[in-house]
C-alpha cells in the first residue's frame, strides 16, 4: 500500500492507495504518529478514496488511530473508499464511529 | 614489518593457498606473527581438502594455481560452506578489472593484488572480523527470537485448547440448525455456538473475530462462556450482546473486535430476533426461494463501543411457514476462484432462488467448494442455516 502525507495549516492528510491490510500497519502508523504531538495540527484526514481493499486488520488500524488522535485532542475525518472497500465500512457501520465524507 | 601491530580482536584460523612457496611462507609468517593460526595449501585441490578438514575462519587464495585455480576453489568452498559465510579473499598478480570481476562473481569477497601489501591485508582481515562478529550476533538473536515465538505460541495454543473445550457440542447438534466452519488453520477466528433457552427457543451466535488464526481465536473464545451462562438464565439477546461488548472492551484493545450475529428462533411462534453487529446480511428466503427480507448489520462489532454508546437494539419479525434463513461470515462471500472473483452474496441468492430450500445448505457448500477449488483459503469461512416447516 502507498502512503502519502501532507500537512496544510492545521490539517494533516494521510492518503492511502491500494490494499489496506495488515502488511500496511507500520507505514500507516508512521503516516500519522509524528503529528500527534504537534499542537498546531487539529485534524487528521485519512483519504481512502484510492483504496480498493480493506480487511478487519485495516478497520482495527483506523480504530486505533482514532483512539490515539482523540487522546491527542485531534479530530478525525475519513474520505470514503470505493467499491467493495466502501461496502466493508458500511457493514462495519463505521459511519457511527467516524465522520466519513465523500472524496 | 613496519607499522603493523598485532592488534587483532581474536585469533582466526586462516587458510592460505598459493603455488609459490615464498609467497606462501611470507603470508603465513606474517599472519602467525599477528596471532592467527595458519593452514597452508599449494593448489586449489589441496585448498578445498584443507578447508573441509579444518573449517577455517578466513580463506586467502591465489588465482593461478595448478590442478585447480582460485576461481574454482572459491566456487567449491562456497558450496561446501552452504549457509555459513566464510570470507574468501583472492590474491593475484592479475591486475585487470576482468580478473577482479571474475573473482568476485565466483564468490570471493575481496581481492588483493601482488605483491601483497601486508598492512592492507591486515586491515581487511580486521574488517572481515567485524562482519563475522555481527553475523554471530545475528544468529544468536534469531535463535532466541525463535525460542520466544515458539513459547508464545505454545501458551496461546494452551489457552485456546482450554477455551475450545468450553464449546458445548450438544448445543450445536440441534436438529433445527445446520452449520459449517472452515477455518484457514487449526485455530478459527470464526466461532458458532448454540443453546436452547429454557423457553425452548433456539439461540445461536456466529462470531467473526478480527483477523484469523490463533490471534483471532483467542479473542472470541472467552465470549463463549457468557453466551451459555446468559442463555441458561433466559436473558434476552440484547442483554447478551451488551455483556459481550462490555467484556471484550475490558479484555482487549479496540482493534481486537469481534463481529457477531446473535439470533433467537422460536419455532413454535415463528418469531425471530436478531442482533447483527458487523456480519454480512442474513438472507431470508420464502417458500418459493424469493428473498423475503435481509437482516443487515445495524451495529458496530463487539468490543468497540463504550458501554454508554453500545446499541443493543434488536430486529424482530415473524416468519412465514417454509421460510429459510442463511447466515454467513464475510470469509464465505469474499473467497475467490482462481481468477480472483469473489463468491459474493448475489451468487448465494441466485443459487437459493433456484433450488428447494431443504437443499440450500448442502448446495451452498458444494458451490463454494467448486468455486474456490485451487485457490488457497485466506479467511475463516462459516455458513449457518435454519428454517421453518412449510404450512
Amino acid at each position: 500500500m502507498n502512503v502519502y502525507t501532507a500537512t496544510t495549516g492545521d490539517e494533516h492528510k494521510v492518503t492511502l492507495s491500494g490494499r489496506f491490510d495488515f502488511s500496511a500497519h507500520k507505514e500507516f502508523r508512521q503516516g500519522y504518529d509524528p503529528v500527534l504531538s504537534n499542537a498546531g495540527v487539529r485534524s487528521l484526514v485519512v483519504d481512502l478514496s484510492g483504496v480498493e481493499y480493506v480487511d478487519s486488520a485495516a478497520l482495527g488500524m483506523l480504530l486505533l488511530m482514532q483512539e490515539r488522535a482523540t487522546a491527542a485532542n485531534k479530530q478525525v475525518v475519513l474520505l470514503e473508499p470505493q467499491g467493495t472497500a466502501k461496502q466493508v465500512l458500511e457493514v462495519a457501520n463505521f459511519h457511527k464511529l467516524f465522520t466519513i465524507k465523500r472524496s | 614489518m613496519d607499522g603493523v601491530k598485532p592488534t587483532i580482536a581474536s585469533a582466526m584460523k586462516i587458510l592460505v593457498a598459493d603455488d609459490n612457496h615464498s609467497t606462501l611462507a611470507l603470508l603465513s609468517k606474517f599472519l602467525e606473527s599477528v596471532g592467527h593460526t595458519v593452514i597452508t595449501a599449494v593448489d586449489g585441490v589441496e585448498a578445498v581438502e584443507r578447508y573441509v578438514a579444518e573449517m577455517p575462519d578466513l580463506v586467502l587464495l591465489d588465482i593461478t594455481m595448478p590442478r585447480m585455480d582460485g576461481y574454482e576453489a572459491t566456487r567449491r568452498i562456497r558450496q561446501i560452506a552452504g549457509g555459513t559465510w566464510v570470507p574468501i579473499v583472492l590474491v593475484s598478480a592479475l591486475d585487470q578489472g576482468d580478473a577482479v570481476v571474475h573473482g568476485l562473481l565466483s564468490g570471493a569477497d575481496d581481492y588483493l593484488i601482488k605483491p601483497v601489501d601486508l598492512r592492507m591485508l591486515h586491515s581487511k582481515i580486521l574488517a572481515f572480523q567485524r562482519i563475522v562478529a555481527i553475523q554471530a550476533q545475528l544468529i544468536e538473536k534469531t535463535i532466541e527470537l525463535q525460542r520466544l515465538a515458539f513459547e508464545h505460541e505454545e501458551e496461546a495454543r494452551l489457552a485456546v485448547h482450554v477455551y475450545q473445550r468450553s464449546i458445548r457440542p450438544e448445543g450445536l447438534d440441534d436438529p433445527r440448525l445446520q452449520w459449517s466452519i472452515r477455518p484457514t488453520s487449526v485455530f478459527s477466528g470464526d466461532v458458532i455456538v448454540a443453546a436452547r433457552r429454557p423457553s425452548g427457543a433456539l439461540r445461536f451466535m456466529l462470531a467473526d473475530a478480527a483477523g484469523h488464526g490463533l490471534a483471532a481465536a483467542i479473542n472470541v473464545l472467552p465470549l463463549v462462556q457468557i453466551f451459555y451462562a446468559m442463555t441458561e438464565k433466559d436473558l434476552p439477546v440484547s442483554t447478551v450482546a451488551s455483556e459481550l461488548n462490555s467484556k471484550l472492551r475490558r479484555l482487549m484493545p479496540i482493534d481486537r473486535f469481534v463481529a457477531a450475529l446473535l439470533v433467537d428462533v422460536d419455532f413454535a411462534t415463528r418469531t425471530v430476533e436478531v442482533w447483527n453487529g458487523g456480519l454480512p446480511p442474513v438472507s431470508v428466503f420464502d417458500a418459493r426461494g424469493r428473498l423475503a427480507r435481509e437482516l443487515r448489520s445495524q451495529h458496530v462489532a463487539i468490543g468497540i463501543a463504550s458501554e454508554a454508546m453500545f446499541d443493543a437494539t434488536t430486529e424482530r419479525y415473524v416468519a412465514e411457514p417454509g421460510e429459510r434463513a442463511i447466515a454467513l461470515s464475510d470469509g464465505f462471500l469474499e473467497s475467490s476462484d482462481s481468477t480472483g472473483e469473489p463468491f459474493g452474496l448475489d451468487r448465494v441468492r441466485r443459487l437459493c432462488g433456484s433450488i428447494e430450500s431443504t437443499r440450500y445448505f448442502d448446495q451452498l457448500l458444494r458451490a463454494f467448494e467448486d468455486h474456490t477449488r485451487g485457490s488457497p483459503p485466506v479467511d475463516d469461512v462459516s455458513l449457518v442455516s435454519f428454517g421453518f416447516e412449510p404450512g
